[in-house]
This record gives structure tokens, sequence and C-alpha cells, in this order.
């Protein structure tokens, strides 16, 4: 079923007065959603504790949410506040060599693509992009990408720390 | 997605009301919160002569307004900053911040021409103003902080260095009434001081009493 936003922001709306088939609702459609959101962007292992920590977040600060303004917005900047959390707990995944699903969201969707988590990435120096994405979203080994990159371990570790950094910073830019 | 499901309906069977967060309290208690610090001022050091005979010294509107229109910015960005969403920017009380920042600078000129007075460096007023101006500060963010309780600030950090020049000035502002200085340098030197101690202090405490 295709949910628009002024549908999920009129029952999140309904959920905050405490209309729990309209909560259940939010809650199903952000599952759905997150699901494709974090595809790709972290190994596949990692995506269904992502999704459930993105909920339980969703559910418990949902008086944050703005019903006059859109909802995707808000569940983006969520969203993205849980990636950059988990992408600084995994450090070294054990999952090396697994098989990444593909991102899920249409490219063509100027909404989308303006709240993604790519849009972020690409605002980070190009070893930033490198390194981060094949240590913590390929699950590659420090020593493993360096080789890979030609950059010195140190190197790499203070580019993965630089640009978990500026990706917390920029969690609400477009 | 077995387990999501199982996590939904324990979340449903958890939900009950909640009241959208509302930027109304924290004005509220920011307003409050700074009026009665002006008037506590008051009451232990005293307002200026000039400021209760009606024809206050240039220097005291100038400073009281500019701390004044920084608390509000600042206050402005934090209650943005307190619903997330991609796309929204607060970063507006940076201006007003750089506009803040004739006070230091004029004060840096005068020590880099070798005009400062040494005297501010060693009044008494200024730690009075520092130590009066920083309990004000962590008062209002306290109150600041409980009114954040139910937000979702998704750069806790920014968040923490907006409430504390919010509060850190507002409180300057209200001791700035009773402060006897007519000098810039002091300004540029004391309040400084003060609202930069706020921010850090509330930089460093803030996003760890928000974690969410």
């Amino acid at each position: 079923m295709q949910v628009d936003d002024t549908s999920i922001a009129a029952l999140m709306a309904r959920s905050q007065k405490g209309d729990a088939d309209a909560h259940d609702a939010v809650l199903r459609f952000c599952m759905r959603w997150l699901k494709r959101y974090f595809s790709g962007k972290i190994h596949a292992d990692h995506v269904q504790d992502l999704v459930q920590e993105t909920l339980i977040s969703v559910h418990t600060k949902r008086a944050s949410y703005d019903s006059t303004r859109p909802f995707l917005p808000w569940l983006a900047a969520i969203a993205r506040y849980r990636w950059i959390d988990r992408l600084r707990k995994v450090y070294r995944t054990e999952y090396f060599g697994t098989h990444i699903e593909p991102d899920a969201i249409d490219p063509e969707d100027g909404i989308a693509a303006a709240i993604s988590i790519e849009r972020m990435i690409q605002m980070l120096s190009q070893k930033q992009q490198v390194a981060i994405t094949l240590v913590k979203l390929q699950g590659y080994s420090i020593a493993e990408a360096a080789t890979m990159t030609g950059m010195s371990e140190s190197n790499l570790k203070m580019n993965i720390m630089r640009g978990i950094r500026k990706l917390s910073a920029l969690v609400e830019e477009e | 997605m077995k387990m999501s499901e199982e996590l939904i309906r324990s979340l449903v069977a958890q939900h009950q009301q909640v009241r959208p967060f509302d930027a109304r309290p924290g004005w509220a208690f920011a307003s409050i919160g700074a009026g009665a610090a002006a008037f506590g001022c008051h009451l232990v050091f005293g307002f200026r002569s000039d400021l209760l005979a009606a024809a206050p010294h240039d220097i005291v509107v100038l400073r009281a307004t500019i701390m004044l229109v920084l608390g509000i910015a600042a206050l402005a960005a934090t209650g943005s900053m307190a619903r997330p969403g991609v796309g929204k920017h607060a970063d507006g009380w940076l201006w007003v911040a750089l506009i803040a920042s004739i006070f230091p600078l004029a004060a840096l000129f005068a020590a880099l021409a070798g005009q400062f007075p040494a005297e501010i460096m060693h009044a008494k007023s200024g730690i009075r103003c520092l130590l009066a101006s920083s309990i004000i500060g962590v008062g209002i963010a306290s109150g600041l902080v409980t009114w954040l309780r139910t937000a979702a600030p998704v750069r806790p950090q920014r968040l923490g260095w907006s409430v504390g020049v919010a509060a850190g000035s507002l409180a300057t502002m209200a001791y700035s009434l009773t402060c006897p200085s007519n000098s810039i340098a002091y300004v540029g030197l004391w309040y400084t001081l003060a609202v930069m101690g706020t921010a850090i202090l509330c930089r460093l405490v803030v996003p760890r009493l928000l974690r969410w």
C-alpha cells in the first residue's frame, strides 16, 4: 500500500492523541520505510537491529513531531541519527564478504533523494567516503581497507573518525 | 521482520496520548527567569542610578540589547533543534553571536594596542559579574533542560551550545542592569567570560542529560 506524507502525518497526529490503531499504522509504515532506507547503508545483518532501534526512538520521541510539518523529514532525521550512532558502535563487523542489499529508495524521487543517507555521505571528503564505506558499511577490517586504498591504518581510522563527526553535523542537511 | 512485528505490538500496547513538544513553556521560563534574575540582582546589588532615572548610559542600552537579542536568537534555535527534521536550519543565532563578538573584539584590539585598562582585569566587580551571571545562567539552563525533556535533538552538541548561549546571554543581560562599569573592554572581558563559561558548561553537560 502506498501511503503519502500527508496521510502519514495525519495518522501521526491521531497517534499523538492516543489513537492506538493510528500508532500501529504509523509504526508499520515506519518499519517498511526504514528497512528500505537503511538497506545498503549498513551491513545487511545490522538492518533489523537498526530498524528496531529507530522504531523505539519514533515511539519514545513521538511528542517531538510537529503535525503541521511533513512527516518524512522528521522520520529521516531520526533515522540518520540512529544510523550514525550505529556506525559509531560497529567498529568492525564479523560479516565480511556477505551480501549487502542495494539501495531500495527510488533515486528519481526528489524528496527521497534529499533526505537520503547518500546525500549526507556525498558531503564527506573522498577519503572519508571511501574509509566509511569500506569499513563501516561493507565490513572490511582496517588492515584490509588500508591495503585496498593505499592509506595507512592510522590515516584510515582518522578519516573514519572525522567522517562520522562530520556526518553528525550534517544530520539535518538536505 | 517477525521481531519487529513483536516490537510494534509491544510499543502499541504501551501507547498513550502525548502532548506534542511546545516551544511556549521554554520562552515563558526564559522570560520569567531573566525577569526574576534582574529583580534579584536589583535586590542584592541595586539597579544603576542612571537606569532608575530613566536616562541610561549608551553602553548599558547597547550591551543589554545585544545580550537580549542573542538570548532570543539562541532560544529560538534551541526550540527549532528540539524537533528533528532534515532540511531544517537553526543556525541564525550564530550571526547574532557574530554581532555580539564586537565586545570581545574591542577588548582584544584594546589589549593589542596596549590600551586595555589594567584595573579591569582585577576588578572585584568583574568577578562578581562572572559569578552572578554564571549562577543565573546555570539556573536558566536547568529550566531549559527540563523543558527539553520530550525533545528529540539530533545534534545534541549544537543544542548544548545554543542552550548555553541562550541561558548565559539572558543571565548576563539581567545582571548588566546592575553592573557599575561603563567600559566596553570590561564588557568584552567579563561578559564574554560569563556567556562562554555557561555555553561551554552546557555543551559538556546538556547532551548527556538529553541523550536518547
